[in-house]
């Protein structure tokens, strides 16, 4: 049903030049995805380490100062008595956490939206110390003009969502946490319903069972509430640890198209469609048995984390769906269908 | 003879427990905790009872003096049959914490289900009829506690979100859609509050204009978790920053009452009521009985003094 870009992965790390001296990019994924000016926009995943010297242990860390956030390099002798390892992901220095790569976010425009060129520098990164541990996975939805990005910010209170807006790409306007943590994968929809915004939201709900998909509603994108539960996650190979809304979901005549993705037994991430009603959208009305896409080709098989295929850009192009996709959390991908083709497999 | 030294800042009655299980005119479980309010000169408690099924409701207690209560027969907010609220009450709703705000009372309290904890808001006039006015959180999230008058135009909460162990703030205009959410007070390591802290009692408006916090900290011990009780006190215009934190807990468990039961090793509060300077502190201990503690802002105030920062 997908057809995969011959050219994939069409971003890798390689592409993106690292945002500080020391600094490697390691991941270049999940992008948000829109049209702007006759161009396909993505707003990448940079996920990035330091380069590794014998002998010590380096990891990157943000300073902030008067609201800006300036990447640093933080070494450690590997011999402290005091670092400990936190298998790959950090290390842990007397109490403190420190992660071993951090992201931002970063611009790549493309005109033919297979060819990209990405921005030398990031456009969302760390500025404050509840985005410590990075920005990831932005949404962009376009909603009267205004450019929407939601994204999630890290810190040692784990993850929440946070918003942004934009109208040229250039300038970024911050509005804060719309969702408290643990809270991410936040789906706006691109218009009001019922005089409402719409979203998505995927709460974690610890020692209670599976992460789901909710809904809520909202007078001005920045308070939300009249929370819904709405799907929750099968009792598959592909859902069996959870579930998480991707873009902004589509409007069709049949209802509001959403791919989301699931994540199964060995943390294998597939993705899924699902519909839900055009004028009640807490509703689902279809979603698929199978999965739209599951990781097959090496790209996706095999990478920083493997078996992952996750959505978080979608955009309709000449009539064509282009999904954007991150591949083993390491590179962005792009696979076309069309809206008929995936509601008819609902 | 050497003076004999105070167990804690908050002074405990020697007819505690105010309430415990012999008081009730039926079988239960347990009794966890109360929110509480003074109407005229009726002292009344919102208390979380678990039914012998294991299920938790909110039951009306009135007493004339604040010691001796009567517990009515029959839940006054209790897990809803309503299509909207089913599925997220059905394991149980508790934690009710009273707010007065102009002529009315706004209840928060906690429903459970298997989606986890979410905030309920209800109002009531008179604590015969009530309404729920909606479930006002997403899941993964307790506390709750509503600021009895609005603040710079909007209204405000407290809660404890499960992930950080930390209490936040946020604001609404129609106490339905929420945002703004800031993180205001953290756990201390090293401290009595190391592993988790989270909003108590609803925020009391002291007569110098200043905020009275009083939350719950938890330190995670081989044991199991102790649960004790700090105060802090917040900006008369900017609940979101803080002027001063207790470094010691103003109550520890250390009672038998409060070392024994279903929860030991637990004192846990969703009520207080301040009389002039005298602050009545209901708390539930061991997630067995409600019992009456009582001090003074002085009191609180001199032991922040001597904290010196730390917050």
């Amino acid at each position: 049903m997908f057809k995969r870009c011959q050219k994939n992965p069409i971003i890798r790390p390689a592409d993106v030049r690292p945002s500080a001296e020391g600094y490697q990019v390691i991941g270049a994924f999940n992008p948000g995805a829109t049209l702007f000016n006759d161009e396909v926009i993505l707003l990448l995943r940079v996920a990035e380490r330091c380069i590794q010297e014998q002998g010590k242990i380096r990891i990157p860390v943000y300073r902030f100062f008067e609201g800006r956030g300036i990447p640093e390099i933080k070494e450690f002798d590997a011999h402290d008595p005091d670092v400990l390892l936190k298998d790959t992901r950090g290390v842990v220095y007397k109490g403190k956490d420190y992660l071993s790569s951090i992201s931002h976010l970063r611009l790549a425009r493309s005109v033919d939206g297979i060819k990209f060129t990405v921005d030398p520098t990031p456009f969302i990164y760390p500025c404050s110390p509840i985005e410590a541990y990075g920005t990831e996975d932005a949404r962009i939805v376009c909603i009267d003009g205004t450019f929407y990005i939601n994204y999630t910010i890290v810190s040692t209170d784990s993850w929440c969502t946070a918003l942004s807006s934009t109208d040229d790409f250039k300038k970024l306007k911050k509005f804060g946490i719309i969702f408290h943590p643990e809270n991410k994968d936040v789906a706006i929809f691109p218009e009001k319903i019922n005089n409402k915004y719409i979203s998505l939201h995927r709460p974690n709900n610890s020692g209670f069972g599976k992460a789901s998909i909710w809904y809520a509603e909202s007078p001005d994108l920045l308070h939300w509430g009249n929370h819904k539960c709405i799907a929750r996650p099968r009792d598959t190979v592909y859902e069996s640890m959870k579930i998480g809304s991707g873009s902004a979901p589509i409007k069709t005549d049949e209802g509001w198209l959403c791919i989301y993705h699931a994540k199964g037994d060995n943390s294998r991430y597939s993705l899924f469609g699902m519909l839900l009603d055009l004028e009640q959208p807490w509703k689902v009305v279809k979603r698929s048995t199978m999965p739209l896409i599951e990781p097959e080709l090496e790209y996706e098989t095999t990478g920083f984390f493997g078996n992952v295929v996750f959505t978080n850009g979608i955009i309709i192009k000449d009539g064509q769906l282009f999904m954007y996709y991150g591949s083993s959390d390491e590179t962005t991908c792009l696979a076309v269908s069309s809206v008929e083709q995936i509601l008819c497999s609902l | 003879m050497p003076r004999k030294k105070r167990l804690d800042i908050i002074h405990r009655w020697e007819g505690n427990p105010v309430v415990n299980l012999e008081d009730l005119s039926f079988q239960a479980l347990d009794i966890c905790n109360a929110g509480a309010v003074k109407i005229v000169d009726t002292y009344l408690l919102l208390i979380t009872i678990e039914s012998l099924m294991g299920h938790k409701s909110l039951y009306v207690a009135r007493s004339t003096d604040g010691h001796y209560f009567e517990v009515d027969d029959k839940p006054f907010i209790k897990p809803s049959a309503d299509k909207a609220y089913k599925k997220y009450e059905e394991i149980g709703v508790m934690d009710g914490r009273i707010t007065p705000f102009e002529d009315t009372y706004y209840i928060t309290y906690i429903v459970e289900s298997n989606h986890g904890f979410r905030i309920g808001l209800a109002k009531t006039d008179d604590f015969e009829d009530v309404t729920r006015l909606g479930l006002i959180s997403a899941v993964d999230t307790k506390g709750g506690t509503l600021f009895p008058e609005k603040i710079n135009g909007r209204y405000a909460r407290f809660e404890r979100p499960w992930s950080g162990g930390r209490i936040w703030i946020s604001y609404s205009d129609d106490l339905i859609y929420w945002g703004g959410f800031e993180a205001l007070l953290s756990p201390r390591p090293g401290h009595w509050d190391a592993s988790r802290v989270g909003d108590a009692v609803p925020p009391i408006r002291l007569k110098d204009g200043r905020w009275l916090l009083i939350y719950y900290g938890i330190k995670d011990t081989s044991a199991g978790p102790l649960f004790r009780i700090g105060a802090v006190f917040l900006d008369p215009d900017n609940p979101a920053r803080i002027l001063a934190r207790t470094n010691v807990p103003i109550l520890s468990p250390r009672k038998h009452y409060e070392r024994i039961g279903d929860v030991p090793n637990l004192v846990f509060s969703c009520g207080a009521i301040l009389e002039d300077e005298k602050l009545l502190l209901y708390y539930g201990a061991a997630d067995s009985c409600i019992c009456l503690g009582s001090t003074t802002i002085d009191e609180i105030e001199q032991e922040c003094v001597k904290s010196k920062g730390e917050f």
